[in-house]
């Protein structure tokens, strides 16, 4: 089954389109041209020296328990790569953290509220490729722009009662934590 | 591929005859095959949309419930105006693409009107594309579904393909094309993917610690294993850089060293999956388009004598 003359031009020029218009993403565009974008999932590089940040959700919720939430569309909403990716607006509008809070009322109804939210990033340093430690960093918070408290329990879904005024990092003023977020590049994943 | 070589083709040259080189690209574009072939690629695609818009692509109806301020639409959404996504958008269109792939299955199993099945495909491509797109418009954007969305907007253009009967092992001139343009798509994903690494991470990218960040971040028990001694990720960049970079051969390559890039392609998949949960299924679907699927055709349907 042969093609006419014109099904084989309009083919034929529908393929070379699509073929620039990908690599015009690829070598030119950005995240936004997508389906056409560039293929930046892992397409930066982390130097062996530096360090890999991971950002989650600290909140106490209206029985005053301190605890994880996880970051995720069935959890919150919205996955954790995505608020990496809006990063850098939370920190300019904490009031963006209500809704989150929001989100986790609409999707957990009956479960206590959360009422006092911090996003906050794992930083992992690297030496010589190797993990060598990692520390938790205070993002940003809300209501109140404070540190996320010391005993902060680990991943696992355990919560323990909140105590005001137990920083994780002594001395340092809310708002001077690194905000040096991933990119939305590098949030990929 | 006996059964197929018995079948006349309709409107081929003369056999015999040297090829012009207007000929012989005509001939590596629009490769005549079976239409058997475009008939269970269509069966494979619309079956796993799916399954893409319930495990893949599945947050559109949550994310749908965010607030406003958190989506961040992509260039395609905002030129086409299309809407801030709310729960009864998506829900409806979900519904509708997976009515539509049916009738598309539907029309590969019987003979239905020829505009009904590319009317029912031409939704499934808009819809499909409109969905995986809200899925990228919270601020992160991932690159596996290029091959797939051209999957869904060049099968519409094969017209009538039945799995069996009169015309399945006819080739076509319209099949072939399509199911090039998704093998482009899939090389397109994974040289691209080795360009921007240059472009983003520089030619250095390959020594760095890019596996470790992900392992890090999201590895499983597999993948956290692999992070120490670092050297095992660092060859893990070369080999899979090397790979990409390779990957536009596979489009010239025939017989069992095509078949085996894409079990290289598939390994390569599974690993990614077993050790980060990152499985790039839609481009896994589309890479059957490099293989003569209707030979599991052949082997129930003997040639008609």
């Amino acid at each position: 089954m042969r093609l006419s003359g014109r099904s084989l031009i309009w083919r034929a020029a529908a393929l070379a389109a699509g073929t620039l218009l990908v690599i015009n993403g690829s070598v030119f565009g950005n995240d936004v041209y997508w389906p056409f974008g560039p293929m930046s999932q892992f397409a930066f590089r982390t130097g062996t020296n530096d360090v890999i940040r991971s950002t989650f959700l600290a909140a106490v919720d209206e029985d005053g328990m301190l605890q994880r939430v996880t970051l995720s569309p069935a959890n919150l909403g919205i996955a954790r790569a995505e608020i990496e990716g809006q990063q850098p607006r939370f920190v300019r509008e904490p009031d963006m953290l209500s809704d989150l809070a929001a989100n986790y009322r609409r999707i957990h109804p009956g479960v206590p509220e959360l009422t006092q939210l911090w996003l906050c990033e794992k930083v992992t340093k690297l030496h010589n490729g190797r993990d060598a430690g990692s520390t938790t960093q205070t993002v940003v918070g809300w209501p109140e722009n404070s540190q996320v408290p010391a005993d902060l329990p680990e991943f696992g879904g355990l919560k323990v009662p909140y105590r005001a005024g137990t920083d994780s990092t002594p001395g340092s003023s809310p708002g001077s934590s690194p905000t040096s977020s991933p990119s939305s590049t590098e949030a990929a994943q | 591929m006996t059964a197929q070589a018995a079948v006349p083709v309709a409107g081929e040259p003369p056999a015999g005859s040297v090829p012009s080189p207007a000929e012989r690209l005509r001939g590596w574009v629009f490769t005549p095959v079976p239409l058997a072939r475009v008939a269970l690629m269509r069966v494979v695609v619309y079956l796993f949309v799916v399954y893409d818009l319930f495990y893949v692509v599945n947050d559109p109806p949550h994310l749908a419930q965010n607030s406003a301020v958190l989506y961040r639409p992509i260039r395609i959404r905002t030129w086409l105006d299309l809407p801030t996504p709310s729960s009864g958008y998506v829900l409806t269109e979900r519904a509708v693409v997976i009515a539509a792939c049916a009738l598309v299955i539907t029309g590969v199993l019987l003979r239905l009107p020829r505009w009904l099945t590319a009317l029912a495909g031409v939704v499934v491509a808009a819809g499909f594309t409109d969905w995986v797109s809200i899925g990228m418009s919270y601020s992160k954007v991932d690159h596996d579904h290029f091959a797939l969305i051209m999957a869904v907007w060049v099968l519409p253009t094969v017209g009538t393909t039945l799995l069996r009967g009169r015309g399945a092992g006819l080739r076509s001139e319209a099949a072939g094309w399509a199911l090039l343009c998704i093998q482009v798509g899939c090389v397109a994903t994974y040289f691209l993917s080795a360009v921007a690494k240059v472009r983003y991470g520089g030619w250095d990218w390959v020594t760095g610690s890019t596996f470790a960040w992900a392992m890090t971040r999201r590895g499983t028990g597999l993948g956290r294993a692999l992070l120490d001694p670092p050297w095992i990720l660092t060859a893990s960049q070369f080999l899979i850089f090397a790979i990409e970079v390779c990957s536009p051969v596979i489009l010239w390559a025939r017989g069992r060293v095509r078949y085996l890039m894409v079990l290289g392609f598939m390994v390569f998949h599974l690993s990614t999956y077993l050790a980060m949960k990152i499985h790039f299924l839609p481009l896994v679907i589309c890479l059957l388009a490099f293989l003569p699927l209707e030979i599991v055709l052949q082997r129930r349907e003997k040639p008609v004598p």
